[in-house]
């Protein structure tokens, strides 16, 4: 366990100095100079050859790309990601106050795909094959279809607009959380039916379930103790891939709800150009994901007794 | 050639056609028996007579729109569907169905360009890592590790956003976040591959080693590729999408369906039907796509279709190796 757990760790090292190394790569991605572009910004004028020197040498732009990335990096992890080229703050600080935000609508989404994925795809594959199992199937392929900031208009339009049930846009309170959350859940409580169903009519045809269901159990009791839980590997491994697309589609969902998270703050910081946020938020997401993929990865064993730690990593080395 | 069967009615011309379809099939074998499970799939064959008309649509769409898509109407600002305007006019009073119909070659160009592009470099940097092995293995394998860290669609922004606002930084940014799952897939392909016999006798009878890639081993990891890429597609047009919608694909007054979702946010109280009518658009698209894509992967053979879910869960289930 200790092994698995300082090799699962050392792998992470190279990971991170990528992550780090392609988030202040962005930065140098952008065309025309930041110097010129700031100063351009604040003071509203063109500047002169020798403002643009100043401001280079200011944001440290005049010293060699390894120089500026060791600083940039040295400084982000002391938690240091530079000043906003906006609104000259400690771009940390605004980070600090919007991603509890995102977190907040990505945990709420988790856990109403959880609640509503699961049970709809357990009731599909109970009864497989019927009205019920189609009905699920094709509402789980529209689910995945679909845009979900058009679902986003789609639900303010009927239950803001119209039914005046929950506020359209904004944080404060649960009534807020439910339209945005809900928005970004559906991509996942479609998906989520698709692998449960799938899992669990696999696990139904195994023997244990045949056993169970000859010694006289209850169906209810088969089907939850005896088909999902041996279907739940499926499910966590789908937890580590939703947590991806929860951070990067809470982009989309925040900012047709105007959510004042992480996302919302990037798309506003994307459409002003400022570079120190791009990239802090591309190092902050990737952060967070490989973190929350980390606990994913530590909690297979506690889900399934077959893979011990020493097994799983055998297992993973084929990938 | 087959005798024509006298007085079919429309059912039967469909079970007809399928089964004389069924009987034409090129190649033979397990492919054949795919084919022969594919034109038997209802959702397959609404999927590609929905791709096909939206292709005819999107292909036509100069002789189809009734109006040029940028031409205002400023009698018509706003207005809802009706006769002249069959699907209403947007806030320049600029023909709705004409816009829909012309951002049509746009939106399902980009996403045939960027899929064509991604298969290019994933399965070619696949083919490479797999097949040469040792440090450029290493070295493309930990560039993909790398890029699979990023929740994908924060990285496309992130890569848009600083390229500036375009159609093209929009394709450029899908495709260096997509092309590492078939990379990964291909590359475990070309592992197996590699130790066939076929491939050792071909590399004993002189062949150099980009004749062994292309001709030995790409038609053996290409039918797999071929099913990521379909059931990726509707993945990719949303994506490319989601992006225009914040304003950072096509810049208006391109007609093209994201951007036109974007444009039509301030209005979506007032004028829903600037909002609904190309959201369907992109619904029925994605739904035909993925109604093919997952015909194609239930009509391979379970090996096939195995490794295929095992390259689109990798993509999203990053970091576990």
């Amino acid at each position: 366990m200790k092994g698995y757990l300082l090799r699962r760790l050392a792998y992470l090292v190279p990971v991170l100095v990528g992550i780090s190394l392609l988030a202040f790569g962005l930065g140098r991605l952008a065309p025309g100079d930041p110097a010129r572009d700031v100063i351009a910004r604040t003071t509203g004028h063109q500047p002169t050859h020798r403002e643009v020197l100043a401001e280079r040498h200011r944001l440290g732009l005049d010293r060699g790309p390894a120089v500026q990335y060791l600083s940039w990096v040295g400084h982000a992890v002391r938690g240091d990601l530079g000043i906003s080229y906006t609104s000259g703050e400690p771009v940390a600080r605004a980070i600090g106050d919007t991603l509890p935000l995102t977190l907040e609508l990505a945990a709420a989404a988790f856990l109403l795909s959880l609640l509503l994925g699961v049970p709809l795809g357990l009731l599909a594959a109970a009864r497989s094959w019927s009205w019920v199992d189609h009905a699920v199937r094709t509402v789980a392929l529209v689910g995945a279809s679909v845009p979900g900031f058009w679902v986003a208009y789609l639900l303010i339009l009927a239950f803001s607009v119209h039914l005046h049930v929950f506020p359209p846009f904004g944080t404060g309170g649960l009534s807020h959380l439910v339209l945005p959350a809900v928005t970004l859940a559906l991509f996942d409580i479609a998906l989520l039916a698709r692998l449960t169903r799938a899992a669990v009519l696999e696990t139904l045809g195994e023997d244990h379930v045949r056993t169970a269901r000859a010694k006289g159990l209850a169906e209810r009791r088969v089907l939850v103790m005896h088909a999902l839980r041996p279907a739940l590997i499926p499910l966590v491994t789908w937890s580590g891939m939703s947590f991806g697309y929860l951070l990067g589609y809470s982009v989309v969902v925040e900012t047709v709800f105007a959510w004042p998270g992480l996302g919302y703050t990037a798309v506003l910081a994307i459409q002003a150009r400022d570079y120190p946020f791009i990239q802090a938020f591309a190092l902050v997401m990737a952060v967070v994901f490989v973190g929350l993929n980390l606990a994913v990865d530590l909690l297979y064993p506690h889900i399934d007794p077959r893979t011990s730690f020493s097994s799983a990593q055998s297992s993973a080395d084929e990938g | 050639m087959r005798e024509r069967a006298p007085s079919l009615q429309p059912p039967a011309v469909a079970e007809y056609a399928a089964a004389a379809l069924a009987e034409g099939l090129p190649f033979a074998g397990p492919r054949r028996r795919a084919l022969r499970r594919l034109v038997r799939d209802r959702g397959v064959v609404v999927g590609v007579l929905v791709l096909v008309g939206v292709g005819v649509a999107a292909a036509a769409a100069p002789l189809l729109a009734p109006f040029a898509p940028n031409e205002p109407h400023f009698t018509a600002t706003l207005r809802g569907p009706g006769s002249t305007y069959l699907l209403g006019a947007d806030n320049l009073g600029r023909d709705e169905l004409s816009r829909l119909l012309v951002g049509a070659r746009l939106s399902l160009g980009s996403v045939a360009v960027a899929t064509l592009a991604i298969m290019f470099f994933g399965v070619g940097f696949g083919l490479v890592s797999g097949y040469y092995g040792g440090i450029v293995d290493s070295a493309i394998q930990r560039v993909v590790d790398v890029l699979m860290a990023f929740p994908s669609l924060v990285l496309a922004l992130a890569i848009a956003g600083v390229l500036g606002p375009s159609l093209r930084s929009v394709v450029i940014s899908v495709v260096a976040v997509q092309w590492v799952s078939y990379t990964r897939l291909v590359r475990g392909m070309v592992l197996a591959v590699r130790r066939q016999p076929y491939v050792d006798a071909a590399r004993s009878s002189g062949a150099s080693d980009g004749w062994i890639i292309l001709r030995s081993i790409l038609p053996n990891v290409l039918p797999p590729v071929v099913v990521l890429a379909t059931l990726e597609l509707g993945g990719v047009l949303l994506t490319i999408s989601s992006l225009s919608f914040l304003g950072l694909g096509a810049q208006p007054p391109t007609a093209e369906w994201g951007t036109m979702l974007n444009e039509a946010r301030p209005y979506f109280e007032s004028n829903p039907h600037l909002m609904i009518a190309p959201g369907l658009a992109i619904v029925v698209t994605v739904l035909a796509f993925n109604l093919v894509g997952d015909g194609l992967r239930d009509a391979l053979d379970p090996r096939t279709s195995h490794a295929v879910a095992g390259a689109r869960s990798r993509r999203w289930d990053r970091l576990r190796r």
